[in-house]
């Protein structure tokens, strides 16, 4: 065996290495320290608060500043809310693809967009120079944005004030995202709610993810022991789960327990999870409008059996969207009744050119959304009560309220042959903002009345229509939806008017529709039966 | 997985033998059988 030992005449050469390069790496060290502060001297700093106009509290919004080239700030705010690595349970090279930031020593503060959530102050040195600051809460307040000029030195300070141009809570409308994933511990809780905040949703739906083997996006309790309210804002546990792509992305809210099917083989029986979640209080749906992933197969089945409450209407992941009413109107026109949601699916998806945006946004979280009509103060019971009830409407900008003989989405009408329907439909908008364009009245998937921003009495701010609606031989199902700019648009759950005692089927596509459930059992079964 | 479709089908029968056939709601707003309608 040979024993290999620093020689004796081996260490004093070492040490003549070191003392070499001693001097070196003190001066590297003292270049870095004078780059270091002098930098510090020649920067200016930017000092904001952000209030809700007319009071005096700071409050979160997301901010982006950008430099004279466009580009995003790379300095981390002080008062940036950083979300720990571990929350965002996906792989760190994933991370480096969807953030692109170098931020994971103090968490994950920086959007994939450059932006940045704030609990209403934060102060950042840089550069001299002209920055464009947007601040931006959801979508009930007007945007703004701001140019600051910053002297080498001096401090800048700002105080912004966002105006809501509605306030629908005050109309009994919370707004929710029915899909986020954030890995959460009792930790996070009140750093996603003011992620929230900042994004102006009231309930966030926070869903572990999960596949044939495991599960991601972990949540700490279901139920109960799983929500966290504060500041009249709610995070709720929900899953993702199943999921497969030969029947589609499956979404289940509000349970008393998270549902895992068990074994392998039995993970395509949705149903089995449909009914334990029913049990167990919550409601269940198919993501990504049914569209990707082949939802529209296992919508097939669960549809038609009687297992599903909602369709996630709105978001930006599917090419098609944000709004894609195919599966949906299919569904409904058979008879079904579907409550419309919506979701981002952060940190995934995102509003980009390819939607018609101007600028390639990313996944934010909230940006397809979906309000639930709330019978008084906002508790988890009365959302999930609204819910259960379909009131609601699905949104990327424009609000919406239909009443049907006074009747909110999701009600179900009894009438006869010869009644007259009292349709009322306004959507509300913001000249700038969200600038609407039209508003339609659906029955039965086809427009029956729309207006335009152009037409008398109408605007880009408020569109607006009512309609005698008599009742023919059959039941309907009556839905409104409106569209703003590019990216922009709206569209209720329906109010669904049975006739004479029967349903409120569609008799023109019956046929067709029946035909197109049968070819898609047929895909099932040439992909999984057997 | 077998189950769940014959058990769809027979739903998809049952429909095809209940559902009413013929115009839907839109084809008789365009006869114009839906009076009374104002636009604000």
């Amino acid at each position: 065996m040979t024993v290999h030992s620093a020689s004796s005449s081996s260490l004093p050469r070492q040490r003549r290495w070191r003392a070499a390069l001693l001097p070196f790496g003190a001066g590297v060290a003292l270049a870095a320290l004078y780059l270091y502060t002098a930098s510090a001297a020649t920067d200016g700093t930017l000092r904001v608060t952000v209030v809700e106009q007319g009071q005096s509290r700071p409050i979160p919004v997301r901010v982006r500043i950008t430099d004279a080239a466009g580009v995003p700030i790379s300095k981390r705010p002080l008062g940036a809310l950083a979300m720990p690595g571990e929350a965002l349970g996906v792989p760190r090279e994933a991370l480096a693809i969807m953030w692109g930031h170098d931020d994971s020593a103090q968490g994950y503060a920086t959007q994939p967009d450059g932006a940045f959530y704030v609990d209403g102050t934060f102060e950042v040195p840089l550069p001299p120079g002209t920055y464009q600051i947007a601040v931006s809460k959801g979508y009930e307040f007007v945007r703004q944005q701001h140019r600051v000029t910053l002297d080498a030195g001096r401090q800048v300070r700002e105080r912004y004030e966002l105006r809501r141009w509605i306030d629908m809570p005050s109309r009994g409308w919370y707004s929710s995202d029915d899909h986020i994933h954030l890995r959460r511990s009792p930790r996070e809780n009140p750093l996603v709610q003011r992620w929230l905040a900042a994004e102006d949703i009231h309930v966030g739906n926070l869903l572990q993810m999960a596949d044939f083997h495991t599960s991601y996006f972990w949540q700490y309790a279901f139920g109960p022991d799983g929500r966290y309210q504060e500041g009249g804002r709610l995070i709720s546990s929900g899953q993702e789960d199943p999921r497969t792509p030969e029947i589609g992305h499956t979404i289940s809210l509000g349970h008393a327990k998270v549902v895992r099917v068990r074994p392998v083989d039995a993970y395509y029986g949705y149903d089995r999870t449909f009914d334990r979640v029913h049990e167990l209080g919550g409601v269940t749906g198919y993501a990504h409008q049914a569209m990707t992933f082949h939802g529209y197969r296992g919508m097939t089945l669960d549809v038609l059996q009687r297992k599903l409450d909602f369709v996630e209407l709105m978001q930006f992941c599917a090419p098609a969207g944000p709004l894609i009413t195919t599966h949906y109107y299919h569904f409904l026109d058979l008879g079904f009744p579907l409550t419309a949601l919506a979701g981002s699916d952060f940190p995934w998806c995102g509003r980009t050119k390819a939607f018609g945006a101007a600028e390639d946004e990313g996944p934010r979280i909230g940006d397809a959304r979906f309000y639930t009509y709330v019978e008084g103060p906002l508790t988890f019971d009365g959302w999930i009560g609204g819910l259960k009830a379909g009131h609601t409407f699905a949104t990327t900008g424009p609000m919406l309220d239909l009443r049907v003989d006074e009747a909110r989405p999701g009600t179900t009408l009894e009438r006869r042959t010869g009644d007259t329907l009292k349709v009322v439909v306004e959507a509300r908008g913001h000249r700038t903002d969200v600038p609407l364009r039209d508003l339609e009245l659906v029955v039965h998937g086809e427009v029956i009345r729309a207006v335009t921003a152009r037409d008398a009495g109408q605007s880009t701010e408020r569109l607006a229509l009512s309609y005698d609606l008599p009742i023919g031989g059959h039941g309907i199902w009556i839905a409104a939806r409106a569209r703003g700019g590019p990216t922009q648009a709206a569209h209720t759950t329906p109010v669904y008017v049975r006739a004479n005692g029967t349903g409120f089927a569609n008799p023109a596509t019956a046929r067709r529709y029946l035909d197109l459930s049968e070819a898609y059992l047929r895909e099932i079964e040439a992909e999984l039966a057997g | 997985m077998t189950r769940r479709i014959a058990d769809t089908r027979a739903i998809l029968a049952q429909l095809g033998a209940t559902l009413p056939a013929g115009p839907g709601r839109s084809a008789a707003s365009r006869r114009g059988t839906s009076p009374g309608h104002q636009a604000q």
